[in-house]
């Protein structure tokens, strides 16, 4: 089960050195969801020991999950998980390395089952922010090469490479973008079936530095709510609790939602954006900027920082960027510009058939 | 890596059921040694969850300690994991699933190395013992396999066969022997190249569960530890610290340790042997009951279970079997009495030829 690609190392070096910024004497807990991510788990722990640390390991796993639910009572099911709450009260660092899973294995639970066992874990993710300077990757196995429609070497050559990138560098490239959005005020999508105009004036645009998520790469703002006119269709579904919505497309006057449809999960659709007054609305709205992303995956983690794509976001807002939307849910779609389409802001083309305009 | 076996699904059960008898409410940590030994750890989970418990998996790796020995400083090496330690305090109940491993892991790391980072993991099974209702296995897999000289599916196979037993009535039988034990008084042991005698008048024979070893069983008192006398002569090799001693050959006069050889790492033997003045005398001696137990893996857990063997331990007594030998050690060494041997006491036959026969 050891792998001796030297890149599981180096990437675990990133997580510690990069992403958490780990100092000597400083705790690590590594949580470790399905047991394929082993080499990563093992990658970060060592350089968390390099960096003077003291990393434990957790193993977590969907189907833990799945058992919890399967097999449990309602007090078991809906249980914060004691033991990592107190490992983040215990830790300065959190990496959760989070390997793929089979979307499926849910198929059997009852919606209001997932969602007491969704809140007990939310729980756990509230602990993480509070306590802990923490880090997320969505780490390749063959589930996950499965969902992108991909073979596992690829996937995880796509991984390291979107990862392992000489960030000094890179991230000169992506501020390049942010520094360009800062200046402008109104922004036009337009592309297949798409013509989108909203306006973030007195809103700002987020850093792009890696941390919190890897692969990172994106700039995000939020909206003037109702400055949001006409519509926006999806290349690839829309995904959300595990649901793929197939041909998405949705359609705004001046902020207010005024048609939403998809091929598929149309039901779904139109009970998530009813969850509350906010969930209708674009709380983010975003461009991806890491250009060793080529493929998408149909994980938000991911696909999100694609160059030649955007994003919005349904529901709850950044603050640090501005915004004020407030919902329960905060939903990523991404669209495809690279075959079709370009992004405009204060007339200055950011981004067109899929190259990122730096200049 | 889902396993579909559903044998491991019987064996969580076995494991939250009847070692640690998991009651509605308690709280279970589940340490997952090494990554293989998945499929037991999700079982052991599920098997808990549907007894009411509250698990959580802890992970755990021999390479984790390599790497914490291999770049770390002092301070590092020999910090007590303490977010095991709060777990240990958490938990009611603690599972232990321990993947086999590589034993030539640690080559490059130095022997004080080595027993600094061993004293601090020793502080963790001091809490787990002395804290937490606890259980341990030794769960096959390639490395376990490798060290057995086995392929997998065999030593699998084994494990399910040793450890899904139909409790009520082989632990009766192999009660009713261990009772037969009680109140004898002379051990005589004879085989290849042995000859060995001891006193176990008025130590107690312990009664035969699988609850802290999975698989299980044995039955073992402690000698008078002054009255050996003979020899004995060991088929296997003895392990100690991923040691293997060949041919291995110890011989007693009046209790006192007169000659100790080994074909490889003798010298190794002889620094054991002279950790303290217990660890040259025996501590232990006892019988393997498990009859699905048929080939030996170099691994004292399950070997000391294997029907047809009796072992010794050199080094510290059991003192609820009435035992006073004191030492810093205790080092299981099993003889192979398959081919050649017989265990009496009191002139009467417990073992022969590879059968325990418990004629009285």
């Amino acid at each position: 089960m050891l792998s001796t690609d030297k890149r599981w190392k180096q990437m675990g070096e990133t997580i510690v050195d990069y992403c958490l910024g780990m100092k000597p004497g400083e705790k690590l807990l590594i949580a470790q969801y399905e047991p394929e991510t082993w080499p990563l788990a093992l990658g970060t722990y060592e350089a968390a020991i390099q960096a003077g640390g003291y990393p434990q390991i957790q193993l977590k796993s969907e189907y833990l999950r799945r058992a919890d639910m399967k097999y449990g009572t309602e007090v078991q099911y809906s249980w914060v998980p004691e033991m990592e709450v107190e490992g983040m009260k215990w830790a300065d660092c959190y990496a959760a390395l989070r390997g793929g899973y089979n979307l499926d294995i849910y198929h059997d639970i009852p919606a209001e089952v997932l969602s007491k066992n969704q809140a007990a874990h939310g729980v756990a993710s509230s602990a993480r922010w509070k306590y802990t300077r923490w880090t997320l990757s969505r780490v390749p196995n063959e589930a996950f090469a499965q969902q992108a429609g991909l073979d596992l070497e690829t996937i995880t050559d796509i991984y390291f490479n979107a990862s392992l990138l000489n960030y000094d560098e890179e991230l000169v490239k992506w501020r390049k973008i942010q520094q360009k959005l800062l200046g402008t005020s109104e922004a036009r999508v337009i592309g297949k079936n798409t013509d989108l105009r909203l306006s973030y004036a007195g809103r700002t645009w987020g850093d792009p530095k890696l941390d919190i998520n890897i692969p990172g790469g994106e700039t995000f703002t939020a909206p003037v709510l109702e400055t949001v006119n006409g519509h926006i269709w999806f290349e690839n579904p829309g995904v959300l609790g595990g649901k793929l919505m197939h041909d998405l497309y949705l359609e705004w006057k001046d902020g207010e939602l005024i048609k939403a449809t998809a091929s598929t999960n149309e039901d779904y659709l139109h009970k998530i954006l009813k969850t509350d007054e906010g969930a209708s609305k674009i709380g983010e709205f975003a461009i991806g900027l890491n250009t060793q992303l080529t493929h998408f995956t149909n994980d938000i983690l991911w696909d999100e920082n694609i160059a030649g794509t955007m994003h919005i976001a349904l529901g709850r807002a950044y603050e640090q960027v501005g915004g004020t939307n407030k919902s329960a849910i905060h939903w990523d779609i991404v669209k495809d510009l690279r075959q079709e389409g370009e992004f405009i802001a204060d007339g200055k083309s950011i981004l067109k058939d899929g190259k990122l305009q730096y200049d | 890596m889902l396993s579909t076996d559903k044998r491991w699904k019987r064996l969580g059960e076995v494991l939250a059921n009847y070692c640690l008898e998991v009651k509605p409410g308690k709280k279970v940590i589940i340490a997952q040694y090494e990554i293989e030994t998945w499929p037991l750890a999700l079982a052991t989970y599920e098997a808990v969850i549907k007894a009411g418990g509250f698990p959580q998996i802890q992970f755990k790796s021999e390479y984790l300690r390599r790497a914490f020995m291999k770049l770390g400083t002092e301070e590092q090496y020999s910090w007590v994991p303490e977010l095991e330690m709060l777990s240990i305090d958490w938990a009611d109940c603690y599972m232990a699933l321990r993947g086999g491993y590589n034993l030539d892991i640690y080559h490059d790391i130095p022997a004080d190395v080595l027993a600094k980072n061993q004293e601090a993991h020793g502080v963790v099974s001091a809490a787990r013992t002395s804290k937490t209702k606890w259980s341990l296995t030794r769960v096959p897999n390639e490395a376990f396999a490798q060290q057995a000289g086995l392929d997998l599916e065999t030593i699998t196979d084994m494990y399910f066969d040793a450890c899904l037993l139909d409790y009520e009535k082989d632990f009766n039988k192999w009660i009713d022997w261990a009772a037969k034990l009680e109140g004898t008084s002379e051990v005589h042991l004879t085989g290849k190249k042995t000859d060995l005698r001891m006193s176990i008048k008025d130590r107690r024979w312990s009664v035969p569960n699988a609850r802290g070893n999975m698989p299980g069983s044995e039955t073992f008192t402690s000698p008078w530890e002054n009255t050996l006398n003979g020899h004995i002569w060991f088929e296997n090799p003895g392990v100690l610290g991923g040691r293997l001693m060949h041919d291995l050959y110890l011989e007693w006069k009046d209790g006192e340790l007169v000659k100790a050889t080994a074909s490889t790492n003798e010298d190794y033997l002889h620094r054991i042997l002279a950790t303290d003045a217990g660890a040259s005398k025996i501590g232990e001696f006892a019988i393997g009951l498990n009859p699905n137990l048929t080939k030996f893996t170099n691994d004292i857990l399950w070997d000391e279970k294997m029907y047809g063997t009796i072992h010794i331990a050199v080094g510290r007594a059991y003192k609820h079997a009435g035992g006073t030998n004191d030492s810093a050690i205790h080092w299981d060494i099993i003889k192979d009495l398959r081919q050649e041997g017989e265990l009496k006491v009191d002139g009467k036959t417990v073992l022969k030829d590879g059968n325990l026969v418990f004629d009285f």
